[in-house]
């Protein structure tokens, strides 16, 4: 089972992990983070050079590709980018409603997140550690902490950065864990990753909880790590045995984690009172 | 005299390509456990080295001269250690940690140099498994505490398959020098 360690930073961006104390003493000394970001920037290439073969293939299957299958590629782009300026518009007016109704209530509104789109540029080798490096860092607005997404899903998060590059954890990594709800009931729960690469688990999910196969688990929001109502994954199998307070619950991640390709880097969102009449304001400048 | 710096440089650099090359997605993930750890053959195979270099960069690192009292292996092992921090970021490992197996591995080369170069290639390769498996114990040790990484039979695994692949890489290093065997 797993210990539910989890690397937190501190308001320094220094690196605590819950379950070990060598972490502890390292990021204890800030200094040593530095050198490893400059490290870090030499070693690039080295991934570079040995993700070369990947890169090329991916290169020459696509000048290999002929005009018809291009033109069926548009096509359906088309057709997606319509069904989801669509929803843009519903999101729109949702989110004006939304900035009206935390108002009213006084309640804190939330800023949009500030996305960068990063590029996978290395995959470390290791059978059993779940990262992936990206091709933004410090220079691109970075940080250790930030939510790392892909089309689908929530991917992980940035543990190491240097100027250019940012080492990425996977959700799946075993020493990974996620504060998340249930999509259909609202109930919160903890995701934790097993080391892999298609499979999570529902940690220390009392019998009692209301959980279902095909329910779709997203991020809770809580702890300020990842933004809330990312898909982390749907519910794969549940089981309830007689000798255990708890569920065995797995689930299977939505975002495609084994693919190489492009990401988006989240920063958290801020959050502040004074900023809801604008929000407003600037969505409903948005919707006209 | 030969210079084979550069050439082991390149055979370092080729080293640590292999060691973040990745096998291609639909590749089973027990086969990555069977990865020969080429980084400490490398190292293995250029500390081995060291005192039949002359000329180049690294011989003007490593040159053993007649009043060598220990600055080689002082050099040797600050290099070492550097390359260790490398490694560390490179594998995202704690920082130190390759630093020190490397250092000690270098340390147990230079310390039994001459008696290790009377060896035959099967000592060598049980050698290399020892060295290997036992790095590989301090790595899962330190990753157990750290990440609480389970234990698993890893390490012996690693060093079998680097203990297996050894005579391939002498034999290709001896290529890549030129056919200059250790002296």
């Amino acid at each position: 089972m797993l210990s539910g360690a989890a690397i937190w930073l501190d308001s320094n961006g220094r690196r605590v992990v819950q379950s070990g104390s060598v972490d502890q003493l390292e990021g204890a000394a800030k200094v040593l983070w530095q050198v490893r970001s400059v490290v870090l920037s030499l070693a690039t290439p080295i991934y570079v050079i040995a993700e070369a073969p990947y890169t090329l293939y991916e290169f020459a299957a696509d000048i290999s590709t002929d005009r018809q299958s291009l033109l069926q590629q548009r096509e359906q782009l088309s057709a997606k980018l319509l069904r989801l300026e669509e929803g843009q518009q519903r999101v729109l007016f949702l989110q004006a409603e939304n900035a009206r109704l935390r108002q009213l209530l006084g309640s804190k509104a939330q800023l949009p997140s500030q996305a960068t789109i990063a590029e996978i540029i290395g995959v470390p080798p290791d059978p059993d550690r779940a990262a992936v490096i990206l091709d933004k860092g410090q220079d691109d607005g970075v940080q250790p902490g930030h939510a790392v997404v892909d089309a689908q899903g929530l991917f992980g998060q940035v543990v190491d950065v240097s100027s250019s590059t940012s080492w990425v954890i996977l959700i799946t990594d075993r020493k990974h864990a996620i504060p998340a709800r249930n999509n259909r009931t609202g109930v919160r729960m903890i995701v934790g990753g097993i080391g892999v690469s298609d499979r999570l688990v529902l940690e220390d999910l009392p019998a009692s909880t209301d959980v279902q196969d095909g329910d779709l688990i997203e991020t809770s929001g809580l702890g300020g790590r990842f933004p809330p109502g990312y898909p982390v994954g749907t519910v794969a199998s549940v089981e309830a045995t007689q000798d255990s307070p708890y569920l065995q619950a797995s689930l299977t991640p939505t975002a495609a984690l084994l693919k190489v390709g492009h990401v988006l880097v989240i920063a958290p969102a801020e959050v502040t009172q004074d900023i809801a009449g604008n929000l407003v304001s600037e969505t409903v400048e948005a919707l006209d | 005299m030969v210079s084979h710096g550069p050439f082991m440089a390149v055979l370092i650099i080729l080293s640590l390509v292999l060691s973040v090359f990745h096998l291609p997605q639909p590749a089973p993930d027990w086969l990555g456990y069977w990865r020969p750890q080429w980084m400490l053959l490398a190292l293995i195979l250029w500390v081995q080295r060291i005192p039949t270099y002359r000329g180049g960069l690294f011989a003007l690192l490593f040159t053993k001269s007649a009043s060598d009292d220990g600055t080689t292996a002082r050099r040797v092992l600050v290099v070492v250690w550097l390359l260790g921090f490398y490694l560390d970021t490179l594998l995202g490992d704690p920082f130190g940690l390759n630093g020190a197996i490397c250092a000690a591995i270098a340390f147990y080369l230079l310390r039994f140099q001459e008696r290790l170069q009377m060896q035959t290639l099967l000592q060598q390769m049980i050698m290399v498994f020892m060295m290997i498996f036992l790095a590989e114990l301090v790595r899962a040790y330190v990753r157990n505490t750290v990440t609480g990484q389970p234990w698993s039979l890893q390490p012996l695994a690693l060093a079998g398959s680097s203990m297996l692949f050894w005579p391939l890489y002498v034999l290709a290093a001896e290529k890549l020098l030129g056919g200059q065997r250790r002296a």
